[in-house]
């Protein structure tokens, strides 16, 4: 049991932890977490399944670094508990535990060369006589530095235990909705059920990997169809929904009114349960909003074209025209599409569907891909089919200034021309509910605390002995390197030196 | 006039007075050393002033992107070398933070030096203290890493006579005199290749090459052909500007006594509460954070390891110089090299 203490104890033992939690940590940046396990195996075909059975795939939960952390924890707790002995000693009883010998050994020390008066000896606080008739004083400042330790990793310690707290309780989810849209919010219970199918889900999968036929993985499927049973019931009757009231970005403008960049995404939303408003609020980044258990931030936004509107003009050249327009249409006409959705017109027998739409299309490695979301450059791919459902044409739509030639862009006798699209914003909040936050801030104040009192305060004991023989030994010793206390141990002297050439003279006069 | 061109007069300030405190030392001169520290003044106050007007002109402190990061980590050296030695003269490591300083705002020259509006991620009075705070704590670990690059200098200096120093605390010690610069060459040329590769930084980077890597490679390798060549005389004067290794040891010490807090508070805390209200968690393994975390690591290592007996000393100055390695890596390598939530900060 000693030796367990002991090894606890032991600095060495706390620098070694930190080491491997420092080397871990790193791995953990070089490693990409939380891939499939067949994706570690094809990227690193030589160390892949060690990554996977020493759980490096989830560096900050494995096995391995939670741990170094417990071990941390219980030596920082063991820490504490032998060292309050010792600085409850030096805050509350330090003169009684001192000895002639110690005080002697005190590397920034001097004898003073006079003797020294009742009224020097009265500014030390505190005063003992040892055996042999020594008299020792002491004056101490700054006594808070002795508690910096403490409190340093007090604070540690209730991080930890705040991020344990929320490791386990705390949940976090992705809320997204555009305008007019409301999301169902589960209760919490609900919330942890996805969470913790999910944990079980990937650990199953980590060990079909390796061995299919692992008994463990009836058991893990049942308790994800458990959990996920849970999930859905629970999504079946929400606590309460999100409504996104409105959704608008504001911009940083020049002196012109020209947009110069992105200011602020904002999402004005309610929360609605029973078919009433509860509360509403506006969260943007870095101003979150409050409801319930939950905390909801701006996390990502998306900008999307849902309405586009074209032109459409008609292509006599076409030799089977006639068969794809109505009797008396009239072109050009203006036209609206939603993507994916299939839309009849009376100009013409044929439905037609907006496939897709790219607002800043290139063509990249024979490739066509929007390379942003804003509208410039902007083409639309739209199909028609017949009344048998077949393809009859496909066209792409443009703007009115690319040049191109008909047959390139459209195979029906129509000419599409884009004329413009309503951006449609989606909102995506983060939804967190962390019991143990109360706590980490609580740490950290402490921590805090401890870092200002240890560092930045100096504590310093200031000795006075007075030998049988008359001899005067100063000492001054702290928390801080010897050789900054020279400065301190001269103005001591100084002092006292002062204190007796008064006293000189008040007798004299 | 533009703040860049009083970056640069601030570059040529850094560059004179270390000159300066070279020449004080090599020629034993008290007045050289008192020209020095009023040419390194003298560059505090054009870094300080091309600050002070890029922050008017864009209207957010100069901390959102690595040219304004760089620029003003390395004022904060200046100014930290500065104050440091204010009581007591340390002609070497107001020469070193002088060199610092002046790197930096060379690497910074490569980064675009364009004022942009603050996205809306920093739109925080938090982007102000964390970043704040953390930039002072750096620039006293970049102290405490010359102090210590001091103490490994001031080591292979000692006699070999002398048996205080073993054997492998000598080997130690040399292997972090010359490994250094050989480390940072490396490490630029890394930087290089990396810059080369992306369209934006073919031509910086061939300044990366011909304006930094090659210029303090030359001199690096000058200076340690000289010392070398005139170790004797430079063993012989060592005692008067270079302080002793138990001296340089605390002050060390003092250094990482003072940037830790500072670092941990800035770097970690104000970054967690930050990271609450932006992202909605306080802590994500994201590689930045974990890399500020192992920073704090690594010197809480560092304190720990002084306490314990018998581990001090090379050890510790070996501790603070991977400190600081790590402590850069945190701020630019994971900028450039992993993608994270932080990576809006890399270029």
């Amino acid at each position: 049991m000693r030796t367990i203490l002991h090894l606890f104890v032991s600095l060495k033992t706390a620098v070694t932890i930190i080491c491997v939690l420092t080397v871990l940590s790193m791995l953990g940046t070089f490693v990409p977490q939380s891939l499939e396990a067949y994706q570690y195996l094809e990227r690193y075909p030589s160390i892949g399944h060690w990554i996977l059975a020493l759980g490096f795939d989830d560096m900050y939960h494995s096995l391995a670094f939670q741990a170094c952390l417990w071990f941390l924890s219980v030596s920082t707790l063991v820490c504490i508990l032998t060292r309050w002995k010792s600085t409850s000693r030096k805050l509350f009883s330090r003169l009684q535990f001192v000895t002639e010998k110690e005080i002697k050994a005190f590397e920034m020390g001097m004898i003073l060369p006079k003797l020294l008066t009742e009224t020097a000896l009265a500014r030390f606080p505190q005063k003992k006589e040892l055996p042999g008739s020594v008299v020792i004083a002491l004056r101490t400042s700054g006594k808070s530095s002795l508690l910096g330790g403490m409190f340093i990793h007090i604070g540690f310690l209730m991080i930890l235990a705040g991020g344990l707290l929320g490791l386990f309780y705390g949940v976090e989810m992705a809320v997204r909705g555009r305008v007019g849209e409301k999301v169902p919010v589960p209760e919490l219970s609900v919330v942890r059920a996805a969470r913790d199918a999910d944990r079980i889900s990937r650990t199953a999968r980590n060990i079909r990997h390796f061995s299919p036929d692992a008994p463990i993985l009836d058991k893990y499927r049942q308790e994800v169809e458990a959990l996920h049973k849970a999930y859905v019931d629970g999504l079946a009757s929400p606590a309460f929904y999100v409504e996104f009231n409105n959704l608008w970005v504001d911009n940083h403008l020049d002196e012109r009114g020209q947009v110069k960049g992105i200011k602020s995404w904002n999402s004005a939303i309610s929360f609605v349960a029973d078919g009433e408003t509860l509360a509403s609020g506006v969260t943007m980044v870095n101003q979150p909003v409050s409801f319930r258990d939950y905390s909801f931030f701006q996390a990502s936004w998306s900008k999307s074209y849902r309405r586009i509107v074209v032109r459409v003009d008609l292509l006599k050249d076409n030799p089977e025209w006639e068969s794809f327009v109505a009797a008396g249409a009239t072109f050009p006409i203006i036209v609206d599409f939603e993507i994916e959705k299939p839309r009849s017109f009376s100009w013409t027998p044929l439905q037609m569907v907006m496939q897709d739409f790219m607002p800043d299309f290139r063509i990249i490695d024979g490739r066509f891909i929007s390379v942003s979301q804003e509208l410039n450059n902007p083409a639309a791919r739209i199909v028609a089919y017949d009344h048998k459902g077949s393809v009859a044409g496909r066209a792409w739509a443009f703007p009115d200034d690319r040049v191109m030639s008909p047959s390139h862009v459209s195979n029906l006798p129509f000419i599409f021309t884009f004329v413009g699209a309503e951006p449609e914003f989606e909102s995506g909040l983060q939804m967190a509910y962390d019991p143990g936050k109360p706590m980490v801030w609580a740490g950290c104040l402490i921590f805090t605390l401890g870092l200002i009192m240890g560092f930045y305060i100096a504590y310093r004991e200031e000795w006075l002995m007075i030998m049988p023989n008359g001899r005067i030994l100063i000492a001054i010793t702290g928390n801080r390197p010897a050789e900054s206390f020279r400065q301190n141990l001269q103005a001591l002297a100084a002092e006292l030196n002062e204190e007796k050439n008064n006293d000189q003279e008040t007798i004299k006069a | 006039m533009n703040e860049t061109l009083v970056f640069t007069i601030s570059m040529v300030f850094y560059l004179l007075a270390f000159v300066m405190f070279s020449a004080s030392i090599s020629l034993d001169r008290n007045n050289l050393y008192k020209i020095a520290r009023y040419l390194i003044g003298i560059g505090i106050i054009s870094a300080s002033t091309g600050l002070g007007m890029r922050w008017y002109s864009a209207g957010h402190p100069p901390i959102s992107n690595m040219y304004e990061s760089l620029v003003c980590l390395s004022t904060f050296l200046a100014i930290a070398g500065f104050l440091f030695s204010y009581n007591r003269p340390l002609p070497m490591l107001e020469g070193g933070s002088a060199v610092g300083s002046l790197l930096m705002i060379g690497i910074a020259s490569l980064f675009s030096s364009e004022i942009r509006p603050l996205i809306p991620a920093l739109q925080s009075y938090w982007l102000h203290l964390h970043v704040s705070l953390a930039f002072v704590g750096e620039a006293c670990f970049a102290l405490a890493f010359i102090l210590s690059y001091m103490y490994c200098f001031r080591q292979i200096l000692v006699p070999r006579n002398a048996e205080l120093i073993s054997f492998k605390e000598r080997i130690l010690a040399l292997s972090v005199v010359a490994g250094l610069p050989v480390f940072f060459a490396g490490g630029m040329m890394l930087l290089y290749f990396h810059l080369k590769s992306h369209p934006v930084f073919i031509e910086r980077s061939s300044a990366l090459l011909y304006g930094v890597i090659l210029p303090t490679c030359l001199m690096a390798g000058i200076l340690m052909v000289l010392t070398y060549l005139f170790r004797g005389a430079i063993g012989e004067k060592t005692e008067k500007w270079l302080p002793s290794l138990q001296v340089l040891d605390n002050l060390t010490y003092r250094a990482i006594a003072l940037g830790y807090p500072l670092f941990t508070v800035g770097g970690l805390i104000f970054g967690m509460v930050w990271a609450n209200k932006a992202w909605g968690r306080y802590w994500g393994w994201d590689p930045k954070e974990t890399w500020a975390l192992i920073t704090f690591l690594v010197y809480s290592a560092y304190l720990h390891v002084r306490l314990t007996r018998g581990w001090n000393g090379i050890w510790t100055a070996c501790l603070s110089v991977l400190g600081f390695i790590v402590t850069m890596f945190t701020l630019f390598g994971v900028n450039l090299l992993v993608s994270s939530l932080h990576s809006y900060a890399g270029y």
